[in-house]
């Protein structure tokens, strides 16, 4: 009679256990990485004068449900989504530095300096013509200068986001490591550790954002974490990654502390880089190119004509600078628009011819083989053109990943209602041991009257 | 299969997400009037339209140019006009001082107004456009006519032989005047030598000469005209130019309209589709949230 006591002993302990893990997995509902668990539970039982009698219920696990091939895939998506974003929002930047719905933009601004040019040399004596020329070629110089300056911003911003991604990623996988040593230890004792599981998933996570790695989890159910076949993570030790930045070359060098060189491939680190070393440096040699050719065609033309006032041949923009950073109108032509050259001949005043050629340099490919006003027009909307393509592949990688999450979710996600149909259930059962552990009270009473 | 409320409530929020992304970029393209205002919204759109707009702006220039081509080449015009006005009174005079009956003293003062229309014709030749010499040629800082007894007529030269002219197209230059150098120089020698030497016939009372003259200043008029109508040919060329400019902008323009404005139908239909799906996603999401075991505990 005393088995009736341990077995609705046993069905009150595994009906509270079971209580209190669906009450954690029902709180936990919302909470980032948590994966809902299951109380294993098996019949105990003997042999007993040739029969097999029950002895209750044993609690043999609790268990986490949770698909780790998902995850594996996911933070593959996640790691190309995390590349994907980080270059939208960078290029994004870029757009709006050289970019505008207002219509003041680089191609207007030189199409304006040949339409001056050409108004030159309808009435190369009007003052008021030479004056808004020297507007219109000032303005161009400051718009380039803009434009430089704008990129320079982007450029500091880009290498700021890779110097804290490092950073973040340091906090990581030293989160992860100190994580690496609770799962371990209770590993050991054979007690898995849930809830530092869940909260490796959701390191794992934000990490797999910000760079691309590799992952093994060894016997004792330690994570090891490779970035680029370097492994940065091993037990509860992990490397700190370094960034070495030379601003002049605009080049990044991840090394360990020990100076071995870490190469990302993918994440939010890797498209930061891409950006900082290859996309605003290209930026920057077009416009560049742009000040440059400006510059030579335009002083050739121009120091081939004459001004009103003497017969010398001056430079229109100033020879000495020739970089879209510093692009300027030539001094002299500043303090004095009569030495605007638009004659071919010195002393004829009516003469426009130079002013016309200069105006007939925007039908010329001499950038790159394409139109002044063409290539800027290319200039302006590299940004765009890769921005609306990152917008489609990021919203198909956005989707997929969504699948994904559903899949997972399935798997270990909490369903309130099935949480709160088995709270039921497990009172009940708590009920029923309960009434159980009674009847062997009152069976024992019986017993004990009638010895009295 | 398990459904989660965070499946539910995760698929609510991004649907809703979608729907109100969308309606914002309806909305913005239904008030600013365009679809395309930065090229990541539609780059090659964006590229062709900055393009076109650019040779917009060209011809728009050549426009300019043809207007201020043809206000100068219709001063120009008008002041060639004058002087075949005052060469043919030249010649009217000239065919009365030649008639034997005429009187000595008439003739004086015959002699008088011709050179009173030549100092017009100078006067005439000097008119000016701003600062700018009509008939100066390039040469257009300086009066192309001046006074001077020792020069032929009277009248030196200093203008040059190069026409101003405008740019109305690609590779397309127009004359939009006459120099005085070739206004000048007519098959019967200098136009002022020629009304010169008529003067001074008159005050010589030389009716021999006076008649010889006859041709010649008939050949100073028909030099005129022709290069006046020279000049009117170049202004209608300009003027038909500047028609087909403004018809090829039409096209031009309404190119770029359709590239990168907003097809206004479209976009309210599209509103009206994103709108119902936005709004049966908030009302059955608010149905959907109440259904829970939680309210039967």
């Amino acid at each position: 009679m005393r088995t009736l006591f341990e077995i609705s002993k046993s069905g009150l302990q595994s009906a509270e256990r079971s209580l209190s893990v669906t009450a954690n997995n029902v709180i936990n509902a919302n909470t980032p990485g948590y994966s809902r668990q299951r109380v294993d539970k098996e019949p105990i039982g003997q042999q007993w004068r040739g029969l097999h009698a029950g002895l209750g219920v044993n609690i043999t696990s609790i268990t986490r449900l949770r698909n780790d091939l998902i995850d594996i895939q996911l933070g593959q998506k996640r790691q190309e989504m995390g590349y994907m974003q980080e270059k939208i929002k960078l290029f994004e930047q870029l757009e709006t530095a050289v970019a505008s719905d207002s219509g003041g933009d680089l191609d207007v601004h030189i199409g304006r300096l040949f339409d001056s040019f050409s108004e030159l040399s309808n009435d190369p004596q009007d003052f008021s013509v030479r004056n808004n020329l020297v507007g219109e070629a000032i303005q161009l110089a400051e718009k380039m200068g803009d434009m430089h300056r704008s990129m320079d911003r982007v450029s500091d911003v880009t290498r700021q986001s890779v110097v804290n991604t490092t950073d973040k990623i340091n906090e990581l996988l030293s989160d992860l490591a100190s994580l690496n040593k609770s799962i371990t230890v209770s590993d050991a004792m054979s007690r898995p550790d849930h809830a530092s599981l869940d909260i490796q998933v959701q390191k794992l996570e934000e990490l797999a954002e910000l760079v691309d790695f590799e992952t093994m989890t060894s016997k004792n159910g330690g994570l090891e974490v490779r970035i680029g076949g370097v492994q940065v993570l091993h037990q509860d030790s992990y490397r700190k990654i370094i960034p070495h930045n030379d601003d002049v070359a605009r080049s990044f060098d991840l090394r360990l502390e020990n100076g071995t060189r870490v190469a990302p491939e993918g994440g939010k680190l890797s498209a930061a880089i891409d950006v900082y070393e290859q996309e605003i440096p290209d930026m920057r040699a077009r416009i560049n190119l742009i000040a440059e050719t400006m510059v030579s065609e335009f002083n050739a033309l121009h120091r081939a004509g004459f001004g009103l006032a003497d017969g010398e041949s001056r430079d229109f923009f100033d020879p000495a600078f020739t970089t879209a950073h510093d692009i300027r109108v030539n001094q002299e032509i500043l303090d004095n628009h009569e030495h605007i050259a638009a004659s071919s001949v010195a002393g004829e005043a009516g003469n426009g011819k130079v002013a016309s050629a200069i105006a007939n340099l925007r039908n010329d490919s001499f950038m790159n083989g394409r139109k002044p006003v063409d290539y800027a027009v290319d200039l302006i909307s590299s940004p765009g053109a890769n921005l609306s393509q990152l917008r489609l592949a990021s919203e198909a990688r956005e989707s997929e990943i969504r699948m994904l999450e559903v899949q997972q979710e399935r798997e270990a996600g909490v369903n309130v209602d099935e949480e709160l149909s088995l709270l039921i259930q497990y009172q009940n059962a708590y009920q029923g041991a309960a009434r159980v552990m009674a009847s062997a009270q009152q069976m024992y009473d019986t017993l004990i009257s009638l010895v009295r | 299969m398990r459904i989660t409320q965070k499946i539910i409530f995760d698929d609510f929020m991004r649907d809703i997400n979608k729907n109100r992304s969308q309606m914002a970029g309806i909305q913005s393209d239904l008030s600013s009037g365009k679809r395309v205002r930065i090229p990541s919204q539609d780059p090659i759109s964006f590229q062709r339209s900055r393009i076109l707009e650019e040779n917009i702006r060209k011809q728009e220039q050549y426009q300019n140019n043809i207007s201020s081509g043809l206000r100068q080449g219709r001063l120009a015009q008008e002041a060639l006009d004058e002087t075949i006005d005052s060469l043919i009174e030249v010649k009217r005079i000239l065919t009365h001082g030649a008639t034997d009956t005429s009187r000595d003293k008439v003739r004086e003062s015959m002699a008088q107004e011709i050179a009173g229309i030549r100092d017009t014709i100078v006067m005439t030749l000097n008119s000016s456009y701003g600062d700018r010499y009509l008939f100066g040629g390039t040469n257009s800082a300086a009066e192309p006519l001046t006074f001077d007894e020792a020069a032929p007529g009277g009248v030196t030269n200093n203008s040059n032989a190069t026409a101003p002219r405008i740019q109305a197209g690609d590779q397309m230059f127009v004359d939009i005047s006459i120099t005085a150098t070739e206004l000048r120089d007519t098959a019967a020698g200098d136009l002022f030598a020629v009304i010169g030497n008529i003067e001074q016939a008159l005050r010589d009372n030389d009716t021999g000469a006076l008649n010889q003259m006859m041709g010649d200043i008939t050949e100073t008029i028909d030099h005129t005209a022709i290069l006046a109508s020279r000049l009117g040919n170049n202004i209608n060329r300009l003027e038909f130019m500047n028609e087909q400019y403004e018809s090829t902008n039409i096209v031009l323009k309404s190119n770029v309209s359709e590239l990168v404005d907003t097809d206004f139908a479209k976009a309210f239909s599209d509103m009206q589709r994103t709108q119902i799906a936005f709004e049966s996603a908030m009302a059955v999401h608010t149905q959907m949230i109440h259904n829970t075991l939680l309210d039967y505990l």
